[in-house]
């Protein structure tokens, strides 16, 4: 080998391992008796809400259907088909991906590999007729339209503000139902959104959200994931109002949170855990809405009169019920 | 849209702040520039500064000790980088972006192992804010200037004194000799490879002093992965904007926090912008920086050649 190969090779050697280090992590292969099953986690399992929440129910399901599983965390969407195929071709029965921003990839890589069950948790309108396709799909409208009711109920100021990550489809069709459920419950509040471009960066979501209240909202909604500390902990400081997304974040910040949306991963991870066992998954779509319980707030509400609690939780009965259609 | 008082004086603040850890890790890069030494790996030297700064706060419940843990952790990590391009003579540019993949990483493990539960929040007080008497009750630049954290502060009479050491100190003419003539200054007796492992060194702690700052200050203690998101990328270019001028660095740091700040502020009153377009633009400024700057500056004749002495 020359000098020049052998420094390219060192190179090579070097990024190569770096490399190695941040692109994810996958547990090992188990024995071949028991189904294996992958999940796919856009960020990390241990960092945010989203992420952590469907990985706490993923395990779950594991433990109570007898899986062996196995997860990748950091599969970014680019990653994704790459990451779907080398799970089937090693004989994983089932992978599930906990974004919707998988739903290329898997109409990608699914026709491929009619042995493995492709399964999609977040927001999907079809699963395009292929038969080892199931999606979970939340509506993200009716969590937008109640989260907003939420905040315009319990601003003093009459003037609220969304603090999101990135100004996606799925964001901004979030954040306009937010206005609208807002707009339901005060026609005259003033609503502030603002992107900050990132899930991670938690500075400038406080920074933001430090300027948001300084303006004078009382009330500062949270759509970022890992960077939503930043947004909270700028209202704790500032003596605004803020919310848990997700999973109950209560405990993080008492003297700002007033309520955590409280998404029913449990339920819906157990149903995917059923339906594979039964040989029932394949080519539908499964709604997760507010009149399956799909998700609901934590209560008792804080730091709001009781009227905003029971008002808002009105809200969702409504919803529930069909009395409200969101989508009017 | 509504441009009034209030909001100028949110606006500065905003961009003063947000200008913190680019102001630190800038004046870090610009040093070992100056020594000659294309520091790529400034984005992991900040973010393991950040991850120790977070961690030790976190776990001791001192943010003076996260601070100083901040600055220890980017002196450590800059060792280790020093040691392979100015001792072992590693291709700077490719050993920098593997270092920082690797404290990508490594503070990413790090942060499972021992961050991973749940944490009691810890005033940062003590670090985050000092109101200057007077100053600071000043109308639309009293909160953005006189009421920021006593880092900052630290921050700009760093960019003075490195400006007074280059110009006038002897230890500055060394670190300017070792990166404009590293052949001739060995000629002369001095050690090139300890005037940038040095210079390395002091990059690190201000680095880390950056990331600390990141993770404490403006992030109230939270680390999360890649928490800095880019700004070590940023201050690299800032330092060239600044064409390596101490002064000019800082003030271009403040530049590069206007654009931040006016990503967010623009949306916010409403500035009739795609938001996309707004979180684009300090980048589009580093892009231009280096395209505008590259072509007409002159930078350390002997920046980025790992010095060998038989070269001469």
């Amino acid at each position: 080998m020359t000098p020049m190969n052998k420094s390219l090779a060192r190179r090579m050697l070097l990024v190569s391992a770096a490399a190695l280090a941040v692109s994810g992590s996958a547990a090992p292969t188990f024995a071949a008796d028991l189904p294996e099953v992958a999940g796919l986690f856009t960020g990390s399992v241990t960092q945010g809400s989203w992420d952590v929440g469907g990985y706490q129910a993923f395990e779950k399901m594991a433990k109570k259907y007898n899986f062996k599983p196995s997860h990748v965390e950091g599969a970014s969407y680019e990653k994704a088909p790459a990451l779907l195929r080398q799970l089937a071709s090693r004989g994983v029965k089932m992978i599930i991906c906990h974004s919707s921003g998988y739903a290329a990839a898997i109409q990608e890589v699914a026709p491929d590999f009619p042995n493995t069950q492709f399964v999609l948790y977040s927001y999907a309108d079809s699963s395009h007729g292929l038969k080892n396709y199931t999606a979970w799909s939340v509506n993200w409208d009716e969590y937008g339209y109640v989260v907003g009711a939420l905040g315009a109920g319990a601003s003093k100021t009459h003037h609220i503000a969304i603090v999101a990550a990135e100004p996606i489809p799925s964001a901004k069709r979030s954040i306009e139902f937010m206005i609208k459920g807002a707009k339901s419950v005060d026609p005259k509040i003033q609503v502030d959104t603002v992107f900050t471009g990132s899930f991670t960066d938690v500075a400038k979501a406080k920074e933001i959200t430090t300027g948001l209240i300084a303006r004078g909202a009382d009330f500062v909604i949270p759509s970022a994931d890992a960077a939503d500390a930043g947004i909270q902990q700028a209202a704790d400081q500032e003596t605004a109002m803020t919310m848990g997304e997700y999973t109950d974040e209560g405990a993080k910040f008492p003297n700002a949170i007033v309520s955590s949306t409280m998404l029913n991963y449990t339920m819906a991870y157990d149903q995917i855990g059923k339906m594979f066992t039964d040989h029932t998954l394949g080519d539908k779509v499964v709604p997760l809405d507010l009149a399956g319980k799909a998700w609901t707030l934590s209560t008792p509400f804080k730091h709001v009169d009781k009227a905003v609690e029971t008002k808002t939780l009105a809200v969702i009965d409504a919803i529930a019920t069909k009395k409200i259609d969101v989508e009017k | 849209m509504e441009i009034d008082a209030v909001t100028l004086g949110l606006f500065l603040a905003s961009a003063v702040r947000l200008s913190g850890p680019l102001i630190l890790a800038s004046l870090g890069e610009l040093i070992s520039e100056r020594a000659g030494v294309f520091n790529i790996g400034l984005e992991g030297i900040m973010l393991i500064g950040a991850f120790a700064g977070a961690a030790t706060m976190v776990l001791t419940g001192s943010p003076m000790l996260g601070v100083a843990a901040g600055v220890g952790g980017g002196v450590a990590s800059a060792a280790i980088l020093a040691t392979a391009v100015v001792i072992m003579r590693a291709d700077q540019v490719v050993t920098g972006i593997g270092f920082n993949l690797l404290a990508l990483g490594t503070t990413s493990l790090l942060r499972q192992l021992l961050l991973a539960g749940p944490t009691e929040s810890v005033s940062v007080r003590a670090v985050s804010v000092y109101k200057i008497p007077v100053l600071s009750t000043w109308p639309i630049v009293g909160r953005g200037l006189f009421s920021q954290s006593p880092l900052l502060y630290g921050g700009v009479v760093a960019g003075l004194l490195l400006w007074l050491m280059f110009r006038y100190t002897r230890l500055g003419l060394l670190v300017r000799a070792a990166g404009e003539g590293a052949t001739a200054a060995d000629a002369a007796g001095l050690s090139v490879t300890a005037i940038r492992f040095g210079a390395m060194l002091a990059t690190g702690a201000m680095t880390g002093l950056g990331g600390a700052y990141l993770a404490i200050v403006a992030s109230g203690g939270v680390f999360v992965d890649d928490i800095t998101a880019g700004r070590g990328y940023l201050s690299i270019a800032i330092a060239i904007f600044g064409r390596w001028n101490p002064i000019w660095v800082v003030l271009t740091s403040i530049l590069f926090g206007c654009a931040d700040a006016l990503q967010y502020q623009g949306q916010s009153i409403g500035l009739n912008i795609s938001p996309a377009l707004l979180l684009m633009f300090p980048f589009v400024l580093a892009l231009v920086a280096w395209v505008a700057i590259g072509r007409s500056a002159t930078g350390p004749s002997d920046l980025g050649r790992p010095f060998i002495r038989s070269a001469r």
